[in-house]
This record gives structure tokens, C-alpha cells and sequence, in this order.
């Protein structure tokens, strides 16, 4: 009597919850308009209000802050895919995106960088003086470059050619082809954000870049993106990891489709699994020791990554994963909560920076096969 | 029999009500969002809240449909035995 109970209990744990959760899978992977436009406004109301970093909560003013500005970016990449997926939507959702490039510009966004390279990233554009600020100016310019190829007219253009040029001329002086963060911090992610950026004028740099980071920053056994590695060096200073991998598989998606495809190769081969039918991602690989988790991954339970496991939605779908794309929103629905309320939709558990990442890797462009 | 069968549905209307009282509640407060970026400044009211709302969805979304086959089984096992 117990057995058949037991078995009555296992057997829709096993088969109903994740089919529920992945019900809206389908919708999402060929870009339903109206999922789209819900999540669009959702992310809408949750950056157009005043934001700052007083609203986030990590316990660090210096992570607030890259919360706040990682908001706005992945809003805007969202926004911009969104115009670009449904070209009819451009006259909505272009001035949003400019809302978050402003945002982007203003001081008290971009006072996470100055405070921790003691000036202003916009200030030293004309000046190499070793500070590099590769996590602003990269993604910022990649959300720029992107903004540009959806209106050849950006009144950014400007911009986004000063910053190129700076970031060039670094990297071109830089022997380890990378660029620092922060003072003494090289992550080579934030460096696929920006070689990303400045691919659409300099194709040979990406090509030299490219060649580079396969020898030197990829985990030899696994293909995996290195986390860290020391500034002058280059030599690994972190492991390879879930999160930096599948967030360098979206970046490099917008300059060079194959290694952002070998990339999720990696990541879904190595780090990606299933419990109970739901997708769910690793952080480290089983042959590097486990961290306890951190600002990158988030939590970590039983060694899978919040992170990870959201930013891998943008490469299954860039890549056209059907089947990973699925399981994985289906975690995101779980532990997500999806709220409809009118005409939007959020993740509840998502918060600003949450929501704003699930609509960037949500709407994330299709590479050609 | 059909007492508890109107038990078990009593059960689950609790459930998929507080479930849905806890996602809009919190919603408007912006609670839950917390407790994935969780920092030594959360309040710990906050992070229990959001805790509750999170053990209460993973209840009815996991567990529920498991709870219920089993528990119609037992049911049907037990009242045949009784026959």
C-alpha cells in the first residue's frame, strides 16, 4: 500500500512540474510579440522609475552600483532586440533604449567606475594612462554599437567612435590582449563585452583577439571561459565558470557567432543539467574545487548558479537550442514567478536587475546558422 | 470518503490562495526580489517573507500534483481493503 503511494507521489514529480513551468517555452523561443511586449513594459516600469543604487541591497555601495548600471544595459540590449526582432516596434522601443543610454551617461551611474578608478571613464578617452575601465566602456559601447546598427543615424555615433578608438588603442598596447576592470582586476567576460563592441569597424583585432583568448583563456579540459586572470600576466587568477562563460557566449554572439557557439558548446556540455525535468547550470566544472558563491554567480545551491543558469537562456536561444532554451525557462518560471498584472509581466523574484537580464537573454538575437 | 475528498480540495484551494495572496502582496512591496540578491543590508523580515513565498510556490508547484495522486491512491487502496 505505502510502495503504490510512494510511487503515486514520485511519478508527477517527475513529469508534471516541469511541463507546466516550461508551458510558455514555446512562445518565447520564436518570439511571441505579445510575451515580448509584456516583459517590455515590465522592465519599462521597473526602469523608468527612479532607480538607484539605493534600491539595490547587496550590502557593497561598489556592487550597487554595478547593479544599477547592469540594469539599464540589459534593459536597453532588451529594448533593442526587441526593435529588432519586431522592426514595426522600433518608433516604441528605440526611445526606451535611448532612456537607458542616457541613464547609462549620467553620473550617478557611472559613479561605480569613477569611484573605484578615482576618474571619470568619459573623461579619459584621449588619455592612455593605464586606466583602462573595460567594464563601462565595453559594455556601454557594445549597447551603443548595437544602437547604431538598429539607426545608422544614432545621435550616439559620435560617442560610440570616441570610445572605440579608446578601447582599440588599449588593447592594442596591451600585451595580454585584455583590459582591466577595475585597478588590478582583468576579467576576461568584460573583455568579450568589449571586443564585442568594437567589432563592427575592426575585424582584424577581434580576429587576432579571438585566437588569443582560445590559447590562453579557455580551460584547456573543458573549453570554459577563465573568470580572472592576473592583469599583467594574463595567467588564470579564478577557475573557469558557468557564469562568465554563458555571459561571454551572449556577448561574443554579436561579433562572432562561432566561438560564442563554442562557448555554449562548452557550457552546455560541461555545466548544464537537469532536476526533475528542469535545466539548471553549474558554476564549476566538477574538476575545479566549488566555491561558496559570489557577486558573479549568486547563490549557489548544490553547486548550480542563478547566473549561469539565466545567462545560458540567451545562448540556447541564440544558438537555436530548442530543447535546453526550454528546460531553462522553465527554472526561470519556477523560481522566477512570473506575474501578469494588465498589460505586463514580471519575474517577482527578479527585482530590476533580474527582470532586466531575463528580458536581454529572453530576447536575445538569433544567430544564422 | 467524500469527507475527505472535500478535505484534500480544501487543502489545495488554501494552498493555490495563499500562493496567489503572498505573489501580489509582495509584488507590490517589491519583497521577494531580495532573496536573490541578498546583501548584509536586507532586513531579515524581508528575507522571511520572501523565504515563505518561495517554500509555498516550490509546495505548489512540486509537490502538489505528487500530494494529491498519492493521496487518492492510499484512499483507493485503503477503501478496497476495507471492502
Amino acid at each position: 500500500m505505502w510502495a503504490a503511494s510512494v510511487a503515486a507521489f514520485l511519478l508527477p514529480l517527475w513529469f508534471v512540474p516541469h511541463r507546466w513551468c516550461e508551458r510558455d517555452s514555446a512562445a518565447w523561443f520564436r518570439g511571441d510579440e505579445q510575451f515580448q511586449s509584456q516583459l517590455a513594459r515590465g522592465v519599462e516600469r521597473l526602469v523608468t522609475n527612479p532607480l538607484s543604487r539605493a534600491h539595490f541591497k547587496t550590502g557593497s555601495a561598489q556592487f550597487n552600483g554595478e547593479w544599477l548600471f547592469g540594469t539599464c544595459l540589459m534593459a536597453g540590449f532588451g529594448f533593442g532586440q526587441t526593435a529588432s526582432e519586431h522592426p514595426q516596434w522600433r518608433a516604441r522601443y528605440l526611445p526606451l533604449m535611448e532612456f537607458c543610454i542616457e541613464r547609462i551617461l549620467s553620473a550617478d551611474v557611472r559613479a561605480f567606475d569613477r569611484e573605484m578608478w578615482r576618474n571619470d571613464p568619459l573623461d579619459t578617452l584621449d588619455r592612455d594612462t593605464g586606466q583602462d575601465h573595460a567594464a563601462y566602456l565595453g559594455y556601454f559601447n557594445l549597447l551603443l554599437s548595437l544602437h547604431r546598427q538598429l539607426n545608422p543615424n544614432s545621435k550616439y555615433a559620435a560617442l560610440n567612435d570616441c570610445i572605440t578608438s579608446a578601447l582599440v588603442r588599449r588593447l592594442e598596447r596591451s600585451p595580454t590582449l585584455l583590459l582591466q576592470s577595475y585597478p588590478a582586476e582583468t576579467y576576461p567576460v568584460d573583455n568579450a563585452a568589449v571586443i564585442a563592441s568594437v567589432a563592427p569597424q575592426h575585424r582584424p583585432l577581434v580576429e587576432k583577439w579571438i585566437a588569443r583568448c582560445r590559447k590562453n583563456y579557455l580551460d584547456p579540459k573543458t573549453g570554459l571561459l577563465i573568470q580572472a586572470v592576473e592583469p599583467h600576466s594574463g595567467a588564470p587568477a579564478d577557475s573557469p565558470r558557468g557564469s562568465g562563460t554563458a555571459l561571454a557566449a551572449y556577448f561574443l554572439s554579436f561579433a562572432d557567432p562561432a566561438f560564442s557557439r563554442d562557448l555554449y558548446q562548452a557550457a552546455r556540455k560541461h555545466l548544464a543539467d537537469t532536476f526533475l525535468g528542469f535545466g539548471v547550470v553549474r558554476e564549476y566544472p566538477h574538476h575545479c574545487p566549488e566555491g561558496c558563491g559570489d557577486i558573479d554567480s549568486g547563490p549557489l545551491i548544490l553547486g548550480y548558479s542563478i547566473s549561469a543558469t539565466g545567462f545560458l537562456i540567451g545562448g540556447s536561444r541564440i544558438h537555436g537550442d530548442a530543447e535546453e532554451f526550454t528546460r531553462l525557462t522553465g527554472t526561470a518560471h519556477l523560481f522566477g514567478a512570473p506575474l501578469r498584472r494588465g498589460d505586463r509581466r514580471e519575474y517577482v523574484t527578479g527585482g530590476p536587475l533580474g527582470n532586466a537580464i531575463l528580458f536581454a537573454m529572453l530576447t536575445a538575437r538569433r544567430s544564422s546558422p | 470518503m467524500k469527507r475527505r475528498l472535500i478535505q484534500y480540495a480544501a487543502e489545495i484551494i488554501v494552498l493555490v490562495v495563499l500562493h496567489f495572496v503572498l505573489l501580489h502582496w509582495l509584488a507590490e512591496r517589491d519583497v521577494v526580489s531580495v532573496i536573490f540578491s541578498a546583501g548584509q543590508h536586507t532586513p531579515s523580515w524581508m528575507m522571511a517573507s520572501a523565504g515563505a513565498f518561495l517554500l509555498v510556490r516550490l509546495l505548489l508547484l512540486l509537490f502538489l500534483p505528487g500530494m494529491i495522486l498519492s493521496r487518492i491512491v492510499l484512499m483507493i487502496v485503503k477503501s478496497r481493503q476495507n471492502q
